[in-house]
């Protein structure tokens, strides 16, 4: 028998080099990846425990077999078997929304060795190995990162979550270390469990903090989001940090210690309500989507530390939902701003002024009022059981998630009225150093909307009867110099297929928030499968 | 030929540890201080050598020969990369490693170099204090020193340097640095080989971003996001 664990990992490996080699004919490799995750997607909606046979085969698949790779064991566990479907499912909606949006030539193919070694990572035991396999995917992310943009300074962000990511991997192997050194203690005695478990704890959550990017507050996630393209962001924060968030709910269910001694839950919390404190007091005061969006994913993660604080049933519900949700939001946020940076270069309230692109803030007010959970998107339904989640007694931390979730809305509805704003007309006028007595142009009108794309055309250095010397893209009006609001290269590939991505993501948020029920039997079947609950 | 490399490592590894200590501090400190690939990225192979030496004290020589393998290999890829970028800075007309070696400005570096060999020799010096103060898990003393030694200076470079050439060698210094410490707790195969890999693959990645830092991949992007 073939095990399921094997093919989970090899299938989108092996998916990841005609993806590579396809990845000229944009509709052929997502048609490729899309083909490979929905592969184990249907072999993990089988029964655990269940057998395959092959048809005209002799072989067959066992879903919770295991396979053995340098000593260590793999294996689709029970409880993993839904958390990794719903990565799959987050990586292949993403994938298919960068359809006609090109995000870098390497999205999809080291989208899906991440994938891969996301899966991995929740498979492999002892855990130790799945900080070795974060720090594979962040290596590998970084170039997916990376794939938009060069120059100096550029690589920030993957650098950022590169650093953090590696700064994680002694954590958790040392905690392994921590661990296997405490020996056995009794539960019940709270100081002999602080005493044996107090360092692992410590360094458990400092690596996890790292890795989903909590600690410190201001590291790879503002970066990142500037930095990447914006369904790389929305991949690295669905698909990657929702692994590493199911990884904790396996410590959960491994380690009694960890939930019975109390500090991790309350590390969790606290963590989670400094995150909404930190992303809500930024997010309505940003100046560029890409910085709403970080403040976004700040809430999002906020939002996940405060459900597994709680270490419930509900609390696992509610993670697989939020997991799903935010990919779907991100995603749709992400295509907004793709179109936009496609039509100016920037994703900036004053680059973006005058844009007027209803497609773009379309994506841009139904993903981000999803991402700040307005009522009528999929982002409230999930916001709701987040706080049934967190249960309704903290009267502050339902506040603060509801002060959060506003600001981010507030942030995003400030973009979307510089989106539809006047032109900005920046007047230059000449100084009198420059200005020459016989010009017939006292006043020039050099630019509309985009500062960065300001032509300053030199001064008159000879008197000119003519009309003044116009560079491309410029057009004279009157006197005034105007530069053609012209999309670019990249905007002249908007297809069909791009705009019908934008409305099938607004309609999925908009139908999936009317009926959550679509995704409710998922949620509960992941949490049916843990033990750990009170 | 293989073997006889594997005997030689092991020879070498039972020998005297001193100079592998002074070699690494010497490494670690021209790297921090320095900043320069010319002399970083021959310094890191010798660091690579020292760590693989201090690692076969404590593991199967034929395992720890794995650690200056994966490190030469990432060193060569990311003096090509080096190289590319500053073949790239060249054509804008800026300053180039060879150059900045060779006819050093003697304006600014002094104070430059003064403030990072303070914040170095800090850096060691606190290093050797945490190996007497807190002793690292299952690590002979000398395994502890390294440790710290390396995750030190690599956090140093990783704070304060901005190039992605010079931040990666801090992470590489960092994931050596872990080794150290980690191996003796664990001195398995498997934790050796997918610690050598993860060097690789960190490489790699680094590589790509010091391209891209330099703009020297400006061509290779462009086609690839077209």
């Amino acid at each position: 028998m073939i095990p399921a664990a094997l093919l989970v990992v090899s299938i989108p490996l092996v998916g990841a080099l005609p993806v590579y080699l396809l990845r000229r004919w944009q509709g052929i490799e997502i048609g490729v990846a899309v083909l490979a995750c929905a592969g184990v997607v249907v072999l993990l909606a089988q029964p655990p425990d269940s057998k395959i046979m092959l048809p005209g085969a002799s072989v067959g698949i066992e879903l919770g077999a295991p396979f053995e790779v340098l000593g260590r064991l793999l294996r689709v566990r029970a409880a993993n078997r839904v958390p990794i479907l719903l990565l799959f499912i987050c990586a292949a909606t993403l994938f298919v929304l960068s359809w006609r949006a090109p995000q870098g030539g390497l999205f999809v193919p080291i989208g899906l060795i991440v994938l891969a070694a996301a899966s991995l990572a929740l498979m492999i035991r002892p855990f130790v190995y799945a900080a070795l396999a974060f720090e594979g995917a962040a290596a590998l992310a970084a170039l997916m990162i990376q794939a938009e943009r060069s120059g100096e300074r550029s690589a920030l962000g993957a650098l950022r979550y590169l650093s953090a990511t590696t700064l994680a991997l002694p954590m958790f192997l040392f905690a392994g270390w921590a661990i296997d050194r405490a020996g056995v203690v009794n539960l019940n005695d709270a100081t002999a469990l602080a005493a044996a478990y107090g360092p692992a704890t410590v360094l458990l959550i400092g690596g996890f903090g790292l890795l989903i990017g909590a600690i410190p507050l201001y590291t790879w996630v503002h970066p990142v989001a500037r930095d990447a393209s914006p369904l790389v962001t929305a991949f690295i924060v669905a698909v990657v940090v929702g692994a590493v968030s199911f990884l904790f709910l396996d410590f959960w269910q491994a380690y009694p210690w960890l939930r019975i001694g109390g500090q991790a839950a309350d590390a969790l919390a606290v963590g989670g309500i400094v995150l909404l404190i930190f992303g809500g007091a930024l997010a309505w005061a940003q100046n560029a989507f890409a910085r709403v969006l970080a403040c976004a994913i700040l809430v999002e993660i906020g939002c996940t530390l405060l459900i597994l604080s709680r270490g419930s049933q509900l609390a696992v519900e509610a993670l697989a939902f939020v997991t799903l949700a935010r990919a779907l939001s991100l995603g749709v946020f992400g295509l907004g701003m793709w179109r936009l940076r496609a039509l100016r270069s920037s994703d900036a309230f004053a680059d973006v002024r005058g844009a007027r692109d209803l497609w773009a803030a379309l994506a841009l007010g139904v993903g981000g009022l999803s991402l700040a959970g307005l009522p009528g998107t999929l982002g409230f339904v999930s916001r709701w059981s987040v706080a049934r989640a967190y249960g309704v007694a903290d009267a502050e931390g339902l506040a603060l998630l509801l002060a959060a979730g506003a600001s981010v809305g507030v942030g995003v509805v400030r973009g979307l009225l510089a989106v539809f704003d006047a032109p900005r007309v920046e007047v230059i006028e000449e100084t009198p150093a420059d200005a020459q007595p016989v010009s017939l142009f006292p006043e020039r009108v050099l630019a509309i909307g985009n500062p960065a794309a300001v032509t300053r055309v030199a001064a008159d250095a000879s008197p000119m009867l003519d009309d003044p010397p116009l560079l491309d893209g410029e057009t004279l009006i009157e006197g005034e110099m105007l530069q053609d609001v012209r999309p670019p290269a990249a905007m002249r590939q908007d297809s069909f297929i791009a705009r019908l991505m934008i409305g099938l993501g607004v309609a999925a948020v908009i139908i999936l928030a009317i009926w959550p029920g679509i995704i409710t039997p998922l949620a509960k079947a992941a949490a049916a499968q843990y033990t750990f609950y009170p | 030929m293989m073997s006889q490399l594997i005997e030689l490592f092991d020879r070498l590894a039972q020998t005297t540890v001193t100079p592998l200590l002074v070699l690494l501090a010497v490494s670690a400190g021209i790297v921090a201080v320095v900043r320069n690939w010319q002399l970083a990225l021959p310094m890191m192979v010798l660091q690579y050598v020292a760590v693989g030496l201090l690692l076969a004290r404590v593991i199967e020589p034929s395992m720890a020969v794995i650690k200056p393998l994966a490190g030469a290999i990432v060193c060569f890829a990311l003096s090509i990369a080096a190289q590319r970028g500053d073949m790239a800075r060249a054509e804008r007309g800026e300053s180039i490693a060879r150059e900045r070696l060779a006819q050093p400005d003697w304006h600014r570096l002094p104070a430059q170099l003064l403030l990072r060999a303070i914040v170095a020799i800090l850096v060691l010096t606190a290093a050797f204090g945490a190996t007497i103060r807190f002793p690292l898990p299952g690590a002979a003393r000398e395994l502890g020193l390294s440790a710290y030694i390396l995750i030190g200076v690599g956090l140093l470079i990783v704070a304060t340097a901005y190039e992605a050439l010079n931040v990666g060698l801090g992470l590489l210094m960092l994931l050596s640095g872990f080794e150290l410490a980690y191996t003796p707790l664990e001195p398995s195969i498997g934790v050796s080989v997918l610690l050598g890999l993860t060097t690789l693959l960190v490489g790699a990645a680094i590589a790509y971003l010091t391209l891209a830092d330099a703009g020297a991949a400006d061509a290779e992007l462009r086609v690839e996001n077209g």
